[in-house]
């Protein structure tokens, strides 16, 4: 975004804060390129359009909430990247969902003798990986799994599995590289 | 915006009016003990209900629309106060008479308009700024703020706020020489 594009858009968000309806289509053009631009560089594509809208929806609707003396591009990008925050935190939750159901299936389904060479080996590293974590990683992790009420809020809980996953994750990568 | 499609801009739109709609809410919200007070210190609760609803309705439509109508609001708001106030405070200060006929009650409208008058002109946009609707919507929003406290005492005292508020604010305006 060049110079003069940045003081347009400064003085539309200034004019829209203050509800001049008639900056809004400006806003709109100068901004929704900007946003799918960014989080198109931060996510893949089938998620970087739906980001870029939610965070061009939440903008027009914190807009009153503008301060003018501030960067309306700071401002705006600041939201958006929360976006995509919250778009990678919604991802990484589902990718653990679906390994631990992944793995509860793999039990319950007959598998080939090559299927179950893969999963005996990917135990056998899984359990490498295991076997560097300390002992209160390993209890969470365990609690976690078998779905037991753990004794501490559960918040608390959740950043414990978060802290014990990524430990976890980063022992992988160590012993077996990438996931 | 050609190139945009059509039902992303629209619920853009509609955020965007949402979000102004929460934000004027929230800062009429903050308005609705000004009623309660007047409300708190003995004055008749109907008059008071319909007055405040009418004023909280008001101030929080020039918030929603912004801009001259925001730049209005603001001025008239502090200027409404006196003569919300002022009779508020004397009836709960010892005065309690009969709504009817209480002479006083009537005369603290009148000064409570004359000074939130002399106010209004200080404060408010002059009015010949942005055709005039700054100044206008803060002489009603003052004027409502007013009918708050002075409705009570009926029409006259309204009817004295009203004067009270247009002899105070007249001279100052023409001192201002807008």
């Amino acid at each position: 975004m060049d110079d003069g594009s940045l003081s347009e858009l400064q003085g539309l968000m200034g004019r829209l804060a203050d509800g001049d309806r008639s900056a809004f289509s400006r806003v709109f053009e100068v901004l929704w390129p900007v946003l799918r631009d960014l989080t198109g560089r931060h996510l893949p594509p089938a998620e970087a359009e739906d980001a870029a809208q939610e965070a061009l929806l939440r903008i027009f609707r914190r807009s009153a909430e503008f301060d003018a003396r501030r960067s309306a591009l700071a401002w705006a990008l600041g939201i958006a990247h929360w976006e995509i925050r919250s778009v990678r935190k919604k991802r990484m939750r589902r990718r653990e969902e679906s390994m631990t159901d992944g793995a509860m299936d793999h039990r319950s389904e007959q598998a080939t003798p090559e299927e179950a060479l893969l999963v005996r080996d990917t135990e056998r590293m899984l359990a490498q990986a295991l076997g560097t974590l300390a002992s209160a990683d390993l209890e969470t992790l365990r609690q976690y799994r078998n779905g037991e009420r753990a004794t501490v809020a559960a918040a608390t809980f959740r950043k414990r599995v978060e802290r014990a996953l990524g430990r976890l994750r980063s022992a992988w990568r160590m012993t077996h590289g990438n996931l | 915006m050609a190139t945009c499609e059509p039902a992303l801009v629209a619920r853009a739109r509609h955020a965007y009016e949402g979000g102004r709609l929460t934000s004027a809410a929230v800062r009429t919200l903050a308005l609705v003990p000004l009623p309660a007070v007047a409300l708190g210190c003995g004055c008749q609760p109907r008059t008071v209900v319909i007055a405040g609803s009418i004023f909280l309705a008001a101030v929080g439509f020039c918030f929603w629309r912004g801009g001259d109508w925001r730049r209005g609001a603001i001025p008239g708001i502090a200027a409404g106060l006196v003569p919300l106030l002022t009779p508020a405070a004397l009836q709960a200060g010892a005065h309690a008479c009969r709504v009817d006929h209480c002479g006083l009650m009537t005369i603290a409208c009148a000064a409570g308009g004359l000074l939130g008058g002399v106010l209004l002109a200080w404060l408010a946009p002059a009015p010949r700024s942005s055709g005039g609707l700054p100044f206008v919507v803060a002489c009603v929003v003052a004027g409502l703020a007013g009918a708050i406290g002075c409705l009570a005492y009926g029409a006259i005292g309204l009817a004295v706020m009203t004067a009270g508020l247009a002899a105070g604010s007249l001279p100052a305006l023409a001192l201002r020489r807008v």
